[in-house]
């Protein structure tokens, strides 16, 4: 299973909510949007489920070897930002209903909530009406009518909102695990270190454009991410040697005893060690990539200012 | 199969058998507590001393359970120790008293009746002409059916029943108007739109609605009329020892197609409506709800004129036809040609009311957070449907 979209636009009176987006998602992928509030990451969602349609552009869908404009509805499950479940109907009648909906057959549908149920520790709480249960759970549960009938492909706006860090990690693990099965999952999220880790692929998106796209190292490279050297002396170095070192590596920034420096992609870096041993004794020393987290603000601050 | 699936969803959402269960045994309750209630007053009044003055020089009349006391002296001061005083003079009865009670109107009746009596006899009138001044002419119907035989009387005539229906209708059309407005809008209240939209499309989904709410009205139709059912007979066998001989024929028929024929289309414009409503305590747009139901308001003005140009027209007219109709075919106004005619022209509409509510679902179902304004709704319902 694969998606393609061909540069979508949308607009919402007035506001181009996504604008000239391109990208590939494929089955066995988590693919992640990312992106401010407003960015167009539902809009985009919502384009893709046929909920709208885009103004401008295509949207192909590679199902079952035929190719569809949108995704077919046996073949998916969306998970809406806003919970999208009836609060005065317990767990078990709402989960029925959808699976119902979805084409289940009671025996089928009874088997996988129960599994579901219990794979997020909602066992217990079946027979509770919605409204009854935390934030959280409710979460989990929108998140259990999506896993019923297992489809090919997991459309999740925000799915990770109201969940405690426990109770992510659990959402993680079934996620991956899911995509180890070699369905296709599309979701969008604010919670970057889950993403870092969770994510094959990331879209970064504002004011409905690609920021950059591809997996994360690719992103770093659109992004002009540099490596990040830091070095911890047991002393602060002398101010003659300090300012020899200034000379050659300007961009480095000194706090007591610490060195922090962006390395240049065409920096040598034996000859950086050897400037920086001559400094000083070291006590510790890292060299390391900005997080997604910095990444982002970086690319949304810098996209705001221009 | 998924029709099958919103209309059994949206049923049992609101229907719960222990509420209705709870309600019925309420009905009950109020209904045997005014019985004894009733019982208990008339006992209460039987078993009240009433002191009852009688101040004329003529004897007093020996009425059931009234016991005169003659009282002669100022009538301010004797009212103060008498519930009622009665003073017979040669052209009226004179009554007076403190405390006005329901009673004493029939003491005065029996009292007037008496001097009338009394005044009668004292002429000394032939007995027929005595006979003819006392008893009116006793009024009798006949009636005769279609196939020119007398018709046995009965306490609840066709007519009746078309009344009885419309009230019904009016019923089921207000029930749905309640459930409808409470689904949709919590449903997009609670974003339940969206998940549900890549399950089933729109036209499916108010489908469901229609059947499901559908059948909750007719359901409190069937309680409402079972309940009323057994409130007549009880009090028409209270009151005259016998139960309500119901006049069943095969008008029921027609008159059954026409009200579920009607409510569905109600229902359809309705469940329409009711999606362009975001919340029902901002929005005036629930009102619109309301103009499906108008018919009903004016069939309830033709009931005495069925007969009329404008009850013919009414009947035939498919936005009228539902509530008319009935009232027609139970009154034998209508004839089969027209019964058949409203019938053809109300299928069609049906189908485009059907298809205007699905339209009108779609548009509406889709913007939560804020209301599509006319123009908007009006572009959304004559664009090329994707």
């Amino acid at each position: 299973m694969q998606i393609q979209c061909h540069g979508i636009v949308k607009d919402y009176h007035q506001i181009r909510a996504v604008n000239q987006v391109s990208f590939t998602a494929d089955a066995g992928q988590i693919t992640a949007l990312l992106g401010p509030n407003g960015a167009g990451k539902s809009s985009l969602m919502r384009m893709l489920i046929g909920l709208t349609l885009p103004d401008q552009g295509t949207i192909e869908v590679q199902w079952q070897e035929q190719q569809h404009s949108a995704l077919p509805p046996a073949c998916f499950a969306y998970l809406p930002e806003d919970r999208g479940l009836y609060q005065d109907r317990s767990v078990e009648q709402n989960l029925a209903y959808i699976a119902k909906l979805r084409g289940l057959d009671t025996g089928r549908y009874q088997q996988q909530m129960t599994h579901w149920l219990e794979r997020l520790e909602l066992a217990d709480k079946r027979k509770l009406k919605l409204s009854e249960l935390s934030k959280g759970n409710q979460q989990k549960v929108q998140l259990c009518s999506c896993l019923l009938g297992e489809p090919d492909c997991l459309i999740l706006d925000e799915p990770f909102s109201g969940l405690d860090p426990v109770n992510q990690e659990l959402v993680v693990a079934l996620l991956q695990e899911y995509r180890a099965k070699g369905k296709l999952i599309l979701l969008s999220a604010h919670q970057m270190a889950l993403i870092e880790r969770l994510a094959d692929r990331i879209i970064l998106m504002q004011q409905g454009k690609t920021l950059g796209q591809g997996p994360l190292t690719d992103i770093r490279e659109q992004l002009g991410d540099q490596q990040q050297l830091e070095v911890h002396w047991q002393q602060p170095p002398q101010a003659q040697a300090w300012q020899g070192f200034l000379t050659l590596y300007p961009t480095a920034q000194l706090q007591q005893n610490c060195l922090q420096l962006s390395i240049q992609p065409d920096c040598d870096l034996n000859q950086l060690l050897t400037q920086v041993l001559q400094l000083g004794q070291i006590q510790h020393w890292q060299l390391e990539h900005s997080s997604l987290h910095q990444l982002y603000l970086k690319a949304v601050n810098s996209q705001e200012a221009a | 199969m998924k029709l099958w699936t919103v209309c059994k969803f949206e049923f049992s959402r609101f229907f719960k058998w222990q509420q209705e269960l709870i309600s019925l045994g309420l009905i009950v309750f109020i209904y045997g507590f005014m019985a004894v209630w009733g019982l208990l007053q008339q006992q209460d009044d039987e078993q009240r001393v009433r002191q009852l003055g009688w101040l004329s020089e003529l004897q007093a009349p020996e009425l059931d359970g009234v016991r005169w006391h003659p009282v002669q002296g100022n009538i301010s001061e004797l009212v103060q120790n008498y519930d009622l005083i009665v003073d017979l003079t040669p052209n009226s009865v004179q009554l007076y008293h403190q405390q006005s009670r329901d009673w004493q109107q029939d003491i005065a009746r029996q009292v007037a009746n008496w001097w009338q009596d009394h005044q009668l006899q004292a002429m000394d009138l032939p007995e027929r002409a005595l006979e003819l001044v006392q008893n009116r002419p006793s009024l009798i119907w006949q009636r005769f059916n279609e196939q020119g035989e007398v018709q046995e009387d009965s306490l609840f005539s066709a007519e009746d029943l078309g009344f009885f229906a419309l009230i019904l209708v009016g019923i089921g059309a207000f029930t749905s108007f309640a459930y409808l407005l409470q689904s949709i809008t919590s449903e997009k209240q609670q974003r339940v739109t969206e998940q549900l939209l890549t399950l089933i499309d729109a036209q499916t989904w108010i489908s469901g609605k229609i059947l499901g709410i559908g059948l909750l009205a007719l359901k409190t139709m069937l309680t409402t009329s079972l309940i009323l059912l057994a409130v007549f007979q009880a009090i028409f066998f209270y009151y005259d020892g016998q139960l309500l001989r119901l006049e069943l024929s095969w008008v029921l028929l027609p008159m059954l197609l026409f009200i579920l024929l009607g409510l569905y289309w109600v229902i359809a414009l309705m469940a329409g409506l009711a999606s362009l409503v975001n919340d029902p305590n901002h929005s005036s747009k629930s009102l619109l709800m309301l103009i499906p139901m108008l018919p009903l308001l004016l069939s309830f003005s033709l009931l005495n004129s069925l007969d009329g140009n404008l009850a013919l027209y009414s009947s035939i007219v498919p936005i009228t036809s539902y509530a008319v109709m009935p009232l027609r075919l139970a009154a034998g106004e209508a004839s089969w040609g027209q019964a058949l005619l409203a019938l053809a022209l109300l299928l069609p509409t049906l189908w485009a009311m059907r298809w205007l509510a699905g339209r009108i679902f779609q548009a509406g179902i889709r913007s939560y957070g804020r209301e599509l304004g006319f123009s908007e709704l009006m572009y959304q319902l004559t664009r090329k449907q994707s």
